[in-house]
């Protein structure tokens, strides 16, 4: 997820976890300390989405993409690939009014799946895209 | 996006203060600015004038291919812009797509579409404006939006939604045009990179408090500025107003604490004319500006 908003650091772990897990197929204890560092409660909770493999890479014909992420209620958020968005309201409290967070658990699951390759992959058509876009998307799409 | 109000200050800069290397500008833009996207804050006539006159030249002068959203019908050309026109191609205004969204819902949904123009990189928009996202952000049905509560979070999630959208649609058009090698845009750079302004109506006193801009500056590197100036205030006739254009932010050359200062003069005749100034601190720092952004 390239953004210019994520501080070199967390983008620089999160190369190193994309590196590391091509490398191993696992993460190594000193990187899942250091994204407990960076992440903070975070980290554990985005590590636990991916596990469950709660992230979905959708696509359609046009070649746009968004990731899905179902959060622990059975909520599905939808993130945008390019910039940092969840409509979670840990996004809208801790990131966007108290700034005291980088981002919410789904945004960094669907960070980790990228660099992983963990994401589950499902085609949609663009009408359907467009509607996951503006969050206007029925949850079974 | 900065390079492009940069071009346009330039091409409509006063003829006592634009050198002819100015004039030629837009063939090869010698911005400062380098912004992906930008957000324009002041009142609603002078942005909403500006924007136009920004969608007719980027479409007249520098080959771009423009989509305007706007929540008021335009249905003549905004005053401070008409004299300004009058050196422009007509023939311009068929490669602006103007689009009237009801409400946030709609405007989201027309955004999110754009992406099914993109197998066409001749179709697909090279500058999105929004003018006024105030007037879809204040008006918005967020309940729920953000789950359980006030209703200054889910303004700010939804303000979110909304820029993140933008520059989403922005990095996908974007990518599209690269791959099919579109070159109709004029301007120097990055000559495929699909552009984002947008302005966001609001009074100077409420600059530094509305959390929704805080929330806009995330997303847009570049902010440009309008104040107008105290003696311009108090003149009785309205025609004739004169401007302070900020343009701060990681978008600009020398970043935040040495944007930009244009000033803009709006003439009787309805001309909008830009002369370049100075180095600029932020506005409010100036005790020659305040008020009515």
């Amino acid at each position: 997820m390239p953004s210019s908003i994520l501080p070199f650091v967390a983008e620089q772990l999160l190369t190193d976890i994309e590196k590391s897990y091509k490398e191993r197929s696992q993460l190594p204890d000193d990187l899942l300390i250091a994204l407990r560092s960076v992440f903070g409660s975070c980290a554990l909770q985005a590590l636990d989405l991916v596990d469950q493999r709660s992230v979905t890479c959708v696509s359609s014909p046009s070649g746009r993409r968004v990731f899905r992420v179902m959060g622990g209620s059975g909520q599905m958020y939808t993130c945008y690939t390019s910039c940092h968005y969840c409509p979670c309201p840990a996004f809208s409290m801790l990131v966007l009014k108290r700034n005291t967070s980088l981002l919410c658990k789904h945004i960094l699951a669907a960070c980790l799946c990228q660099a992983m390759g963990l994401s589950q992959q499902e085609q949609v058509s663009d009408q359907d895209m467009t509607r996951i876009l503006a969050g206007q998307a029925h949850t079974d799409l | 996006m900065a390079d492009i109000l940069d071009a346009v200050f330039r091409r409509h800069g006063h003829p006592t203060s634009a050198s002819s290397e100015d004039k030629s500008v837009l063939s090869h833009s010698t911005t400062e600015c380098d912004g992906s996207s930008v957000v324009v804050i002041g009142k609603r006539g002078v942005c909403s004038a500006l924007l136009f006159l920004t969608a007719v030249t980027a479409a007249s002068e520098l080959g771009h291919k423009v989509i305007f959203y706007t929540h008021t019908v335009i249905q003549k050309f905004p005053v401070p812009v008409q004299e300004s026109m009058t050196s422009l191609k007509p023939d311009s205004l068929k490669k602006i797509k103007f689009v009237y969204p009801r409400s946030l819902e709609e405007l989201l949904l027309d955004v999110a579409s754009l992406h099914e123009l993109g197998s066409s990189a001749a179709a697909a928009p090279s500058l999105v404006l929004v003018d006024g996202l105030d007037s879809y952000l204040h008006g918005m049905d967020g309940v729920g939006r953000a789950g359980a509560g006030g209703p200054q979070r889910e303004e700010m999630s939804a303000t979110a939604h909304l820029a993140a959208l933008l520059i989403d649609t922005s990095s996908f058009l974007t990518r599209i045009s690269e791959k099919t090698g579109d070159s109709r845009c004029i301007v120097k750079g990055p000559a495929v990179q699909c552009r984002i302004i947008v302005s966001y109506h609001s009074d100077w006193e409420a600059v530094t408090t509305d959390p929704k801009l805080s929330v806009l500056d995330r997303y847009f590197p570049t902010r440009c500025t309008l104040v107008q100036e105290l003696r311009s205030m108090a003149a009785r006739d309205e025609s004739q107003h004169e401007w302070q254009v900020y343009l701060s932010g990681a978008g600009v050359s020398g970043g935040t604490a040495n944007g930009q200062q244009w000033h803009l003069g709006v003439r009787a005749n309805g001309a909008m004319e830009f002369s370049r100034t100075s180095k600029s601190k932020e506005p409010g720092d100036s005790d020659q500006q305040r008020e009515g952004v």
